[in-house]
This record gives C-alpha cells, structure tokens and sequence, in this order.
C-alpha cells in the first residue's frame, strides 16, 4: 500500500502526457496497451525530473509538487485534448479466426512469459541489492546521495570517487530517490520493483506497437525472442541503467514508426504528438546513460543521411525534403528540456568523464589496427552469445530467417523505419569507436560491457526485425504495416 | 562519531583485492563521501580477512574497534 500513491503520482501524470500527445482523431481508449506501457517509462522519466528538479530549487514539499504535475498534466488533457468529431480507428489489428498456428504462438507466449516472470522474481528475490557492481557503485549509491544529502547532495557526484562516474546522468537514481523520498527510507524495494517494472514494460511496449503496426502474429513472435533472451532477463534485475536506456530506445523507433503510419493513414497533422513523444523517449535516454546522447546523435545524423541518399521517396503527395525537415523539429521540441537538464547537469554538477583523454593519446589509439582487430573480434563473438542462449543464438536464426526470405514485399519501409534502421547501425559503430579509444584496458572494457550494449539495442532490433519480414499470416495489418509515408 | 556530512579517509586491503569492500562501504557511509586516503582527520578501516600490524597504521589514533576488523581512526596532522 505504501507504494500505491507514488506509484500513481508517478504513472498518472505520464499516461495524462501520453494520452494528449495522441492523434486527437483516435478514441481515447484506442492503443490502450501501448499507453499504458509507455506510461511505465516516461512516468520514470518525468518523476526523475520532478524529484532533481526539487533538488535544485530546494523544494521540500514534494507531494505537492507532484500533485502539481498532475493537475498540470490533467488540466491541460482537458483544455487541449477535445475529441474530433471524426474519430478514426486507425488500428490494423482487427480479429480474425485464431488458427491453430496462432494458438501455438499464444501458447508459446504464455510459457515464455510465465518462465521469464518467475527467473526474473526468483532473481529479485536472490539478489534484493542488485546483481552487479554498478547497482551498489553507481546506480543505487547515487540514489542514496540524492536521497540521503539533503543540500549536500551534490556530494555524490564527487571527483574523490571517480570509480562511481559521478558524470553519469541520473535518471534512474533520481526517480529511485523520488521513491525513497515517499517511504522515508532507502528499502531496496524500490530498485527491485523498478527493475521488474520497466524490464516487463520493454516487452510490453515491444508487444503493443508490433501489434499495432504488424499485426499479433508479429507482436507474439517479437514478445517471445524478448523473453527468451536470458540475458535480458538477467540485466532487467541486475539494477542497472541499461534496461531502462533500451525502454527509451524501443520507445523512440516505435513512436517514430507509429507516427509515418497513422501519418499515411490521416494525412492531417494529427499525429505530430507522437513525434513529440519520441522526442521526449530520446531526451529521457539520455537522461539514462552517456550511451542515450550517442543515441540522439545516430537518431539525428540517420535521419539526415536517409534523406541525403533520397532513398525514400515521398509517398504523400506534395510532401518535400522540408516537409520532412520540419518534422524534426516536434522532435528536437520535445527533447529540448531534458536535454538542457543533461546540458546542466554535465557542466553544474558532473565532473569531466572518464572516457576521453588527451587528443595525441586518442589519435594514437586511432591508428593503431590491433586495436580495430581485437573489437572487431569481439563484436562478432558477443553477436552469437551476448543473449546467453542455451543452445542456438537468436541473432543467427534472425540472421538466417532474413536472408532465406528478405524483407516482405507487401510491406514498404517506411521513412522512419529507414532512420531508425541506420540509426541503430551507427550507434554500434559509435561504441565501437569509443571500444577504440577507451583509456581502459581494451579487453577489460570489452568484457565488462560489450553484451550489455548490444542488450540496449537489442528490442529495438527485434521490432525493427518482425517489422519489415514476411510472416505466416495474411490479410491483417501487413498493408502498411510500417507505416507507409 | 561520523559526521553526517562531508569527505573522511577509508583505509582497507590494498590494490585491486580491497576494492569491493571500500565500494560497498562508500553504499553503506552515503552521503559521506570515502575517499581512500588516510590524509583526513577521520578514517575508517575495514579489514573484513585479517588486521595488518599495528605499524600499518603509523600517525593513526584508534579510536574505536567494531569488531569484525572495523575501525576508526582519527589523525591530528592531517590535511
């Protein structure tokens, strides 16, 4: 019980935001599912804000100031949110008789479900503190600094303990601590439940906008590699920041790809809402980890570069190379305030970060090919074992099942798709580049890391994956499924 | 006998072996901060194997034993 009126501070405002950011011409309960999920991560996001916002202007009544975003968040659903008087359902996931294929995959899901809910309490349960050094050296230590402090909180980002990266953003510790704030004290309830929360959150929100976009089929299938990738499990209760970077991560390529869909099927401006939410899923990740800002630039230079190439071409009549310019800008809009928080934060408050040396040094390392070979070599081992999989890993059979049978023909990639596609590319290679001159031991960071990287971009592969190959089922959502604009 | 605030020294097994100890006694001392150096007019000793000679902790005043190689110091010269 003592956790009910957090939580509802914390989810409530989150589920008001995402619902006004919704194409006005859907219901309002259409896409349920989805905004219930979304609301998991953003409503962290927001909490986090709140709670370090409070911590910079001394705010000590902190239920009010939550109860505050709400009637903001509640008020403004009410002002703005007017239902149109054309409400269209642009869902494509009608009903169709369940063939026994579909049972399978329903079966399939339950079981995968099921397992993976009982590894990841039996986890929890085993390792209530985290399983890891960063959950006690980074994440939850900040939080107890946050929490703890009082005006000395900015202690916790001391250069004296640099092993803890004081420059790490503080999403995570910081909706942690908003938490802590409410019960009074630092259980450690709250990382667990948290972790729990946001892992499940990642498959649900992988679920829900398949669903949308592609269909059940698709959404089961995307759903059961998730669950069945034991190593996301594993991170998701390690309470570690990379589970919650990968929600931010899926949310941006699955609002993005939503937004070309309803985008093509209601041609009016009604969905710039949904660019805003990505917007604002782009500016928490990188309120998450450092890796959330390399995110926002392959985002942005992607989205660039597709346009550059024209591979795309416009399929809205009339619609321009700065027609689609323009629809950076909800984006960047959106992103802005929390961006300018990181901004803060990195300069006010963070000392430099670790990952950057002298300019000769990193040169040096640039030019150096054992370096190239030895992350080149690692990169393709973590590709076959970075899920630990028992017996055959996904990725091969992923790899294998996309070059068997391509991409569906009945499905045109959408601008979005393409941008997020070669945006998940170059964040790989912006690790890989960091792999390249990191002043650490190469091997050592590799080791220690490499697989929880590849976990980050992991759902947002699998949805782009299950978004673009054939699969055994027609004459349901496979029209445009990835949205067609 | 801790202040509630501020920076204090941590002593413990050196190199890499004491590593998870100082990390998990920083968790337990937020928001003090442990900076792992004697050089401060408080330091706490965690010795969880076995206590190192008492030369070990030359310029150091114990000031009380917690058991379970627990210490505290404090230093006159420091700073």
């Amino acid at each position: 019980m003592a956790l009910a009126l957090p939580a509802f501070l914390c989810l409530a405002p989150a589920f008001l935001l995402v619902c006004l950011s919704w194409p006005r011409r859907s219901p309002i309960f259409s896409d349920l599912l989805l905004k219930l999920f979304l609301s998991f991560g953003f409503g962290l996001g927001i909490f986090s804000v709140v709670f370090f916002l409070s911590l910079l202007l001394h705010i000590t009544r902190l239920v009010l100031l939550d109860l505050g975003v709400l009637a903001l968040f509640l008020v403004s659903l009410l002002l703005f949110r007017t239902r149109s008087s054309h409400a269209v359902e642009t869902t494509t996931n009608t009903t169709e008789p369940a063939s026994w294929f579909h049972r399978l995959l329903a079966v399939a899901f339950a079981i995968a479900l099921g397992a993976a809910l009982y590894a990841a309490v039996m986890r929890t349960l085993a390792y209530p503190n985290g399983d890891g050094w960063d959950a006690f050296s980074i994440w939850n230590l900040h939080a107890r600094f946050l929490f703890l402090g009082g005006l000395h909180w900015r202690d916790g980002f001391s250069p004296l303990i640099p092993w803890s990266h004081p420059d790490y953003p503080v999403l995570l510790p910081a909706a942690i601590a908003h938490f802590w704030a409410y019960f009074g004290h630092d259980t450690p309830t709250i990382p667990c439940v948290i972790g729990l929360a946001l892992t499940f959150s990642t498959v649900g929100l992988l679920f829900s906008a398949l669903s949308i976009l592609r269909g059940r089929t698709a959404a089961l299938l995307g759903a059961i590699v998730l669950l069945t990738t034991p190593s996301f499990i594993q991170l998701g209760t390690s309470q570690y920041a990379d589970e919650p970077l990968s929600f931010f991560m899926l949310a941006t390529v699955g609002l993005l790809c939503l937004h070309d869909n309803r985008a093509q099927q209601d041609r009016s401006n009604d969905s710039f809402g949904l660019l805003a939410l990505a917007g604002l899923a782009i500016g928490f990740a990188a309120w998450t980890k450092n890796e959330g800002l390399l995110f926002l630039c392959a985002i942005l230079m992607a989205r660039f570069v597709v346009l550059a190439r024209r591979e795309h071409r416009p399929r809205i009549s009339g619609e321009s190379g700065g027609a689609r310019f323009s629809r950076l800008a909800p984006v960047l809009l959106a992103a802005a305030p929390v961006l300018l928080l990181v901004i803060y934060f990195k300069h006010a408050i963070a000392p430099p970060g670790d990952l950057f040396s002298d300019l000769a040094t990193i040169v040096h390392k640039l030019l150096s090919p054992p370096r190239y070979w030895a992350v080149i070599k690692w990169y393709v081992k973590e590709f076959f074992r970075f899920g630990r999989w028992l017996l055959i890993p996904v990725p091969v059979l992923m790899l294998g099942y996309y070059f068997a049978l391509g991409e569906a023909k009945s499905v045109p990639h959408s601008f979005s798709f393409r941008v997020c596609r070669l945006a998940l590319a170059l964040a790989l290679a912006g690790y890989f580049a960091i792999y390249i001159i990191t002043p650490y031991d190469i091997y050592w960071h590799l080791r220690f890391s490499l697989d929880r990287l590849f976990l980050q971009l992991w759902p947002s592969t699998i949805f782009l994956f299950f978004l673009s190959v054939p699969l055994p089922e027609k004459g349901r959502g496979s029209a445009t499924p990835a949205g067609g604009s | 006998m801790l202040p509630s605030r501020g920076v204090i020294g941590y002593i413990g097994e050196p190199g890499t072996a004491g590593l998870a100890d100082y990390y998990l006694t920083q968790y337990a001392l937020a928001p003090l901060v442990l900076d792992r150096s004697s050089k401060h007019p408080i330091v706490v000793g965690n010795f969880p194997g076995s206590l190192p000679s008492a030369a070990s902790f030359n310029g150091l005043h114990l000031e009380r034993d917690f058991g379970n190689g627990v210490l505290l110091f404090t230093t006159e010269d420091a700073n």
